[in-house]
């Protein structure tokens, strides 16, 4: 378990980078919003890292600070994270096919209210069971199961007949 | 609702996979700034943690009632007289001070993106960091409001952390102490640890270790081995943050249960613990240095310890081991001039004259949305300023101010 120093901190940062920068892509798909969202994530872990060795579970305490993150950004805005963590934001790179399909679903999936967009993404792109998802966003599993129902059917009603054009038509 | 979640979750699968992949470009994260930054709000948690904790907490601290602005911060009620040990201070006090304050962009050869880090004392040099497109970041000096040299330093988290009127600067890199002059580098002596000051005899102060291994250090120049600062016995990790021209240095130690707090290491080879300032009729538990200069120390008092439940800003001065309230529209002091003007972080940034009377520096008139002001770079006669500005509408833009 952490003790709190500095070396310990950069040793668990070093060492989960790759993995909050997915979740974050994977959460908003956008590279340079991840990057933001992984970038204010560290900055809260690091105000909180003296006292880590009380957390029981630092992996999904982190997760659970990322996801809250990504929620408070969709609630207010990106300034506060950019507070003095400048990440640039170039031109994203021309993506291979399959760009248009993607861009479809990612907007729709946008209109979806917040919590169910987590709570999709954590499920189907993220791979993690209800009781995970639960844990992570502080709700029980049978709020995390009636989320994922109403961001589905939200997001079907959002897509309309262009679902047919996408996987899962059923 | 769908009657077959199982079949709804395949379903919501293979709807979503087209979703699914990796961030492909390189990763813009960088630890060193979560760090320092982190530092910062620890120092700051007051004002962002929940309002209804910053209520109590900043009205505490100033005596009085705050308004709340959008953003959570408190911005200060009328200013009034001080109560202090020092001799006594009025905001309205009519003085000297900087007058006519102009803001400029720094240049930053067409990017788009940059941040000030340091300046020097002349008010000549800043350094910072700019962001080009696809490159990560680049470490740049400015000189007389002109991007004059990119420094070139190999390994990870690169930040320049200060900068002498001969244009030596300080850096961390890979979580060890550079420095750079004149197109080289040099790799200072120690091992890990993170360079913090350079004055302009070319003494560096700064720390080795790492955590709760970090303990403060001097080098009498960049290739010299370091030394040692001495702490007292029983004490935790410390930092050196500052040395002034004179050689005090400036530190922060964790002692008797005190975190980060004040200490100084004179020229005069005396060492000691910074004494605690008056805050509301009590003494702080905790006093956290910001910046040293001509023996004017500023930086924070602060009640409660391990988390404080009040915070107010301060000016002490070696000579008359005194401290000074500074007005709470004084902002969070970051840097001191050699005539003991502050220079502070409030909504805007503000310069506190001797008198203690604020000048509100100029906005950057290109942000329209919500914005916030990083300063880290003052000039001994306290009239040149440096920092960047952060907005909703805006990218990060580095700032110079200028007065007369």
């Amino acid at each position: 378990m952490p003790n709190g120093s500095d070396s310990e901190y950069l040793a668990y940062v070093h060492g989960r980078t790759t993995g909050l920068r997915r979740t974050a892509y994977l959460l908003c798909g956008d590279e340079h919003q991840a990057d933001d969202l992984v970038q204010e994530t560290i900055t809260k872990l690091y105000v909180r890292w003296s006292r880590i060795s009380g957390v029981e579970n630092v992996d999904a305490y982190v997760h659970t600070m990322l996801v809250r993150t990504f929620l408070d950004e969709k609630r207010r805005g990106w300034w506060k994270v950019r507070l003095g963590v400048p990440p640039d934001r170039p031109a994203p790179a021309p993506p291979p096919h399959g760009v248009e399909e993607r861009a479809v679903l990612r907007a729709a999936l946008s209109q979806v209210p917040p919590g169910q967009q987590a709570v999709l993404v954590l499920r189907f792109l993220c791979d993690q069971p209800v009781a995970d998802v639960a844990r992570v966003l502080g709700r029980s599993e049978g709020t995390v199961k009636s989320q994922t129902a109403h961001g589905l059917t939200a997001l079907r009603r959002i897509l309309g007949d262009r679902i047919h054009s996408l996987g899962g038509t059923r | 609702m769908s009657s077959s979640p199982d079949l709804d979750d395949l379903d919501a699968g293979a709807l979503l996979s087209p979703l699914a992949g990796e961030p492909k470009g390189p990763s813009r994260i960088d630890v060193a700034r979560a760090m320092a930054e982190g530092r910062r709000r620890r120092r700051t948690r007051w004002w962002t943690s929940g309002v209804a904790v910053v209520a109590l907490t900043a009205t505490s601290a100033a005596g009085g009632t705050l308004a709340f602005s959008a953003v959570g911060r408190p911005t200060p009620a009328p200013p009034r007289p001080i109560a202090s040990p020092a001799p006594s201070i009025t905001v309205a006090a009519p003085p000297a001070g900087p007058r006519d304050c102009t803001v400029t962009r720094l240049p930053t050869d067409g990017i788009r993106k940059a941040v000030v880090t340091g300046g020097d004392s002349s008010g000549q040099w800043q350094i910072g960091q700019t962001y080009p497109p696809g490159r990560g970041q680049s470490l740049v000096v400015w000189k007389d409001g002109e991007l004059v040299d990119e420094i070139k330093i190999n390994g990870s988290n690169p930040s320049l952390q200060d900068i002498n009127s001969r244009g030596d600067v300080v850096a961390v890199v890979d979580e060890r102490p550079y420095a750079y002059s004149a197109g080289r580098t040099t790799r200072l002596a120690g091992g890990a640890g993170s360079t913090a000051a350079i004055n302009d005899a070319g003494v560096v102060v700064g720390a080795l270790g790492s955590g709760s291994g970090n303990r403060p250090v001097r080098w009498s120049s960049v290739t010299a081995r370091p030394q040692s600062l001495p702490t007292p016995a029983g004490s935790g990790p410390g930092v050196a943050v500052d040395v002034d021209e004179a050689g005090n240095v400036l530190g922060a130690i964790d002692i008797e249960g005190r975190q980060s707090t004040g200490y100084l290491w004179l020229a005069d080879g005396t060492a000691r613990q910074m004494p605690m300032p008056e805050m509301d009729g009590r003494r702080a538990d905790m006093f956290w240095p910001a910046a040293i200069r001509n023996g004017w120390v500023v930086g924070q008092g602060a009640v409660g310890t391990p988390d404080p439940t009040a915070l107010a800003f301060f000016r002490y001065q070696i000579a008359t081991n005194r401290y000074e309230r500074l007005p709470t529209a004084s902002g969070d002091p970051t840097r001191v001039a050699a005539n003991g003007w502050v220079l502070g972080q409030a909504e805007l940034p503000v310069i506190t004259n001797a008198a203690g009377a604020t000048t509100v520096l100029p906005k950057y008139p290109k942000a329209k949305g919500r914005q916030d002001y990083i300063v880290a770079s003052y000039s001994d006669d306290g009239l040149v300023a440096a920092g960047y500005a952060v907005g909703s509408d805006i990218q990060n833009q580095p700032l110079l101010w200028r007065c007369r």
